[in-house]
């Protein structure tokens, strides 16, 4: 038993990783007030560029590095779209998502099922072979890939970016109010270009790291709906990088345990009171196809329960959102 | 003459089955006439101008520059 949670506390951190980044990137360019639903598809184009340069040149470093800023080019676009054009944020983004999707399952198709000698499993230098000894979570905090790792430092980092350096406040002020931030001199142009792309940055690692560390294979599609969670997680920890963790975890926790529990089988003895109805009904849970819907259908619970909060004003969503800038006078 | 079932479909699964179009293809194509259409949203609110008058134009009376 203590073997299957060790094993399940390992994939969520590994699953999380993903949702980290990319929630992370989110974050950043929301907080600039650009909504950046192409995440998927930057996700997917890091995969693929990454997997390719690594199955290429054995790197994997160079792949994450070009899986980074493959990502960067197409939120680029987006920032493009977005900022200097003033064009719909959301459709911009979905945009994105097919390009990215059709891309990669059309120039990722001789790779598929490929598999790459990517980033393996390293034990944290100097406290990591003290602190993996602890039960249960030690091997799966302590003896990860270096893009865990990468992810677990980013998010300090991301929240000192934020809110203790010029650069990340004048992003916030963008975002809450770009007129007053203009007037200010605040370059608005400037801050959400740079947002969106280093949310682009973000997406790609994120991508890169599915492809390079979680799974090291290539397949299309392969993010399965992570960048969509990663939008939705963002709404989940109300802007705040701190929380991104705890969300990512728990997403992260739910993608495990349809992945640990297709092998396992739970029955009530006959014996039982009730077995006769619960079983079906444990047998319909525990069902693997079911089970892959779990990581969705909370993601929906999540925002069913950020819309009751917003009607409560307790959301924290950037004032400007969405708000396409002009200094225009209309 | 279309088939009657293909009409019933979207114009991407038609070519898929049509044509024998891979779905790759048409996502891209899907995509690429949403940037094509968000795009031209621009050109809804500004004009392009090109001008072919290369002669400077005159000063405001009273500009420091224009009388060097």
């Amino acid at each position: 038993m203590s073997g299957f949670v060790t094993g399940l506390a390992n994939a969520t951190v590994n699953a999380s990783t993903v949702l980290i980044l990319a929630g992370l990137g989110e974050l950043i360019s929301e907080r600039s007030g650009v909504l950046n639903l192409g995440v998927e598809g930057m996700m997917l184009v890091g995969a693929l560029s990454g997997f390719v340069v690594t199955s290429i040149t054995g790197s994997p470093w160079l792949g994450l590095c070009i899986g980074i800023l493959a990502g960067g080019a197409m939120a680029l676009l987006h920032a493009f779209l977005c900022v200097s054009l003033n064009s719909d944020q959301a459709v911009s983004g979905i945009m994105l998502t097919l390009l990215g999707v059709g891309l990669t399952t059309y120039f990722g198709n001789p790779w598929t099922g490929d598999s790459v000698s990517g980033f393996s499993e390293v034990t944290l230098p100097i406290i990591g072979s003290f602190l993996v000894e602890i039960p249960i979570i030690g091997s799966a905090l302590f003896n990860s890939t270096p893009t865990d790792y990468i992810a677990l430092l980013l998010i300090p980092v991301v929240w000192l970016f934020l809110y203790k350096t010029n650069i990340g406040l004048e992003m916030i002020s963008v975002g809450e109010d770009p007129e007053t931030a203009d007037t200010m001199g605040i370059d608005v142009f400037k801050m959400r270009y740079l947002a969106v792309i280093i949310g682009g940055l973000f997406a790609g690692a994120a991508g890169a790291h599915l492809s390079l560390a979680f799974n090291q294979i290539w397949s299309s599609g392969m993010t399965a709906g992570n960048g969509w969670i990663a939008v939705a997680l963002v709404i989940f920890a109300r802007w705040e990088p701190g929380r991104i963790l705890v969300g990512a975890y728990l997403f992260g926790l739910l993608n495990a345990i349809q992945l640990y529990s297709q092998g396992l089988k739970f029955t009530l003895a006959p014996e039982t009171a009730l077995s006769g109805l619960l079983n079906p009904m444990i047998e319909f849970v525990m069902n693997p196809t079911i089970m892959s819907t779990y990581p969705y259908i909370v993601t929906l619970l999540v925002l069913v329960i950020t819309v009751v909060r917003a009607e409560n004003r307790q959301l924290a969503q950037p004032s400007a959102l969405v708000q396409s800038y002009s200094r225009e006078i209309d | 003459m279309v088939d009657p079932a293909l009409r019933q479909a979207s114009a991407s699964s038609s070519i898929e089955t049509s044509l024998g179009v891979p779905s790759a293809i048409t996502n891209v194509m899907e995509a690429l006439i949403i940037l094509f259409l968000i795009t031209a949203e621009f050109f809804k609110n500004y004009s392009v101008g090109l001008s072919l008058d290369q002669t400077p134009t005159p000063s405001a009376p009273g500009d420091p520059e224009g009388d060097v």
